[in-house]
């Protein structure tokens, strides 16, 4: 079982966008994006960037809501090189931090950070469906920016790494990971941000078999709806996939979640997605060490919790999808296809449109 | 291909004479041709690339054109500066242009790439006058140079100043290191260049919890590397199939390979190993209340030291405590820990005044095994109840008094 516990009096979430506040709160302006990081996207074109050197949220209005025009499949051969010539190096001056798909047009978006030390440029990379590749300026675009508790200073070496963040029900969820303390926090702020929205960091509890209860980050989750309701599934560093209840991610409630997985031996999760497929849902997990695991997900609602020893990867039934090795990036393209970005054996990264398994 | 020099100067000039010889009696480049500019980006003027030689009225139109709505012309297309690879030399396809920026300076073509020149890269710049939507240039060849920014003499090489914790002997369940450089390391590469090694030598399979975005401080000097929670929890699968990370009684290395590259790219000077022994578990809370409190005398700006039965964390040791005055005030002062992380001192800007002080302490300050003062890294719900602290903070006080006389 899994307990969560939501803190609200530490953490505030406060919203730093200057000038006049426009529709849904944006306003224009270039925002001060200081780290590439993971990416997630929001409803009509608005873009949520996690920046953890900044400390900040930032959601800016893409302004990319047509349909991309061009049909096939989005395929770019060497994507890392593509990117790093496009920003004067080579792909050794490059790192790829994550990969979303733009419901709204079926463009990808990457974030890049150009140069590998602790001064490395954060970059944004749009890919249209004819494989063009375009670094897509922040320059007077409207944004807002919401702040995230624990801003790192020169005078302390605490930071805090954003590890995923999606946004549901009119809320963006962040999940996070300090270089210090081991605790697991999922912080929560409205959507659009609030001249001081209330961020709500949640503490997860889960549990082993029904007896050691451990607090611990949550690695990679998804949105998930189950009979109407929204869940967020999400993968911990230390392997069990659990669920949770979006409306129940409240401040000062106890939420009790389920751990509904448990993937075994170096199975760190990367990504999630869940699709349809012939009426039933599915996740598709692409992981460091078994490459891309397809689960069902027809038995989520009703999979009991794991509560004792189970000799195999326990819980859900799940199928490894031959011929995908070296997935290191995933998201959704359409009802039927997939974004996958591989690594080669000779260590270049293609960006590649599955079928869904 | 034209080769260059490089002069004393920040200034490249490439002078290539048009193939064609140009007919004065037209519009075009002047007599003296199409000349190409490198500009390095040295005393905090951006790197460039420029051409000299288009007739200003020409380039005044090609200027308008190119920021007409839609563009009707693209500098790019007639000036891409690239990146040269080895896969280029050995016929390899054309690399996109470089993002950046073109404007018109001083009758010249400036190109401003977005991030400077790169040192150590080869840079390739085009001119090419036949894609211009100008009759009198389309009898023009390309012309195209080459530019390296030179290496700068290499810095002095990065090292490893310590591990932390320190201790020879260390807990089975330990949670994390702390890698600490001499200059901040590149991103991206941690989880290749650190291996934990068994008594036989041999590297330990996937021991640490590989993140995508590594857990670095600001500065990029400090690493915190995180062994699997996976297989340090018990009840969960990863440990069960493989067993704890570490056992007590082995011993093991950490060994962070030389190879690993810093933030500029240079190696570290030599390869750090950090022996030590496994020791049993540790199941046990810090807590405040078994901490041995020295406190300093009055008038004096002697430390107030603290003694723990365990090491603690040392960085949260260094912000997890805040000392308060008499009257409730935050006391200004220097925070030492000692290398084993079992004795923490502070040393006022102040001299102490007699009275009682509050030693305030974050809760979430852990052990080498990530139990907090707040909670135990994990709850055996089938054994004794553990006792579970809400609160942020928890206060130790202590008693300031005058010195005694002799």
């Amino acid at each position: 079982m899994l307990k969560t516990r939501i803190v609200t009096t530490a953490l505030a979430a406060l919203v730093l966008a200057g000038g006049s506040v426009g529709a849904a709160g944006l306003s224009k302006g270039t925002p001060d994006w200081k780290s590439a990081g993971p990416l997630a996207f929001g409803p009509k074109g608005v873009l949520f960037l996690a920046d953890s050197q900044g400390a900040a949220i930032i959601a800016v209005d893409t302004g990319d809501v047509q349909a991309d025009s061009a049909a096939g499949a989005l395929k770019v051969e060497g994507l890392d090189e593509k990117v790093a010539a496009l920003l004067g190096t080579t792909s050794k001056g490059i790192v790829i931090t994550d990969l979303a798909v733009n419901p709204a047009s079926g463009k990808a978006y990457l974030t890049v950070a150009r140069g590998k030390g602790p001064n490395a440029a954060p970059v944004l990379v749009r890919v249209d469906r004819s494989g063009k590749l375009e670094v897509v300026s922040l320059e007077s675009l409207p944004f807002a920016k919401a702040a995230l508790p624990n801003p790192p200073t020169k005078e302390r070496a605490k930071s805090e790494s954003v590890t995923d963040l999606a946004f549901v029900d009119g809320r963006v969820f962040i999940a996070g990971l300090s270089n210090e303390e081991f605790a697991s926090r999922l912080l929560s702020i409205p959507y659009p941000f609030a001249d001081s929205s209330q961020g709500t960091s949640v503490e997860i509890y889960h549990g082993a078999h029904g007896r050691f209860e451990t607090g611990s980050p949550v690695r990679t989750f998804t949105p998930y709806q189950v009979k109407g309701e929204s869940y967020l599934l999400a993968a911990y560093t230390c392997t069990p996939l659990v669920k949770l209840p979006v409306a129940q991610l409240k401040p000062g409630t106890h939420v009790k979640g389920t751990t509904i997985a448990e993937l075994g031996n170096h199975n760190k999760p990367l990504d999630l997605l869940v699709y349809q497929k012939d009426g039933k849902d599915f996740l598709l997990l692409t992981n460091s060490s078994r490459g891309v695991m397809k689960i069902q997900t027809d038995k989520v609602d009703s999979q009991e919790g794991i509560t004792k020893k189970i000799n195999d990867t326990a819980g859900l039934p799940y199928e490894t999808i031959q011929g995908l090795k070296g997935v290191t990036q995933l998201d959704g393209l359409d009802k039927e296809h997939a974004l996958i970005l591989v690594q080669t054996p000779t260590g270049a990264l293609n960006l590649e449109t599955i079928a869904l398994p | 291909m034209t080769r260059w020099k490089r002069s004393l100067g920040i200034w490249l000039a490439i002078a290539v004479t048009a193939a064609a010889a140009p007919d004065e009696s037209r519009p075009g480049p002047p007599h003296g041709g199409l000349v190409i500019h490198w500009h390095d980006s040295e005393g905090g003027r951006p790197s460039a690339v420029e051409v000299e030689g288009i007739a200003p009225a020409d380039l005044a139109a090609l200027s308008a054109l190119s920021r007409s709505e839609p563009p009707s012309f693209h500098w790019s297309r007639v000036f891409p500066v690239i990146v040269v690879t080895g896969d280029q030399a050995a016929g390899g396809e054309e690399r996109p242009a470089i993002l950046g920026t073109y404007r018109v300076i001083d009758a010249r073509l400036r190109f401003e790439p977005r991030f400077p020149f790169e040192p150590g890269l080869k840079y390739r710049a085009t001119f090419r006058p036949s894609r211009l939507p100008l009759e009198s240039y389309r009898s023009f060849k390309d012309i195209t140079t080459e530019f390296t920014r030179p290496l700068p003499p290499p810095p002095p090489p990065t090292s490893v100043v310590r591990v932390d914790p320190a201790g020879e002997r260390l807990p089975e369940n330990l949670l994390k290191f702390y890698l600490h450089f001499s200059a901040p390391m590149s991103r991206g590469e941690a989880y290749k260049r650190v291996t934990l090694r068994d008594a036989a030598g041999r590297p330990l399979e996937v021991p640490f919890l590989e993140l995508g975005e590594e857990l670095w401080d600001p500065s990029g000097t400090r690493l915190t590397l995180l062994l699997d929670p996976g297989r340090i929890k018990r009840g969960l699968k990863p440990r069960e199939d493989l067993g704890p990370i570490l056992e007590s009684g082995r011993g093991y290395t950490l060994v962070v390979s030389r190879e690993w590259p810093d933030a500029t790219g240079h190696p570290l000077r030599e390869s750090y190993r950090k022996s030590f022994r496994a020791g049993p578990a540790d199941e046990v809370q810090p807590d405040p209340k078994t901490w041995k409190v020295a406190p300093p005398t009055a008038d004096e700006v002697g430390p107030l030291s603290l003694t723990f039965p365990e090491p603690l964390d040392q960085a949260m040791l260094r912000r997890a405590l805040t000392v308060l005055n008499p009257l409730g005030q935050e006391v200004a002062g220097q925070v030492e820990v000692d290398v084993s992380a079992t004795r923490w001192s502070f040393r006022p800007a102040r001299p102490w005044l007699t009275g009682r002080y509050q030693l305030v302490v974050d809760t979430s300050l852990e052990d080498l095994v990530g139990n907090s003062i707040a909670r135990p890294f994990e709850v055996d719900i089938q054994g004794p109840i553990t006792p579970r602290i809400e609160s942020a903070t928890t206060s130790v006080p202590f008693e300031v008094r005058a010195k005694r006389l002799p």
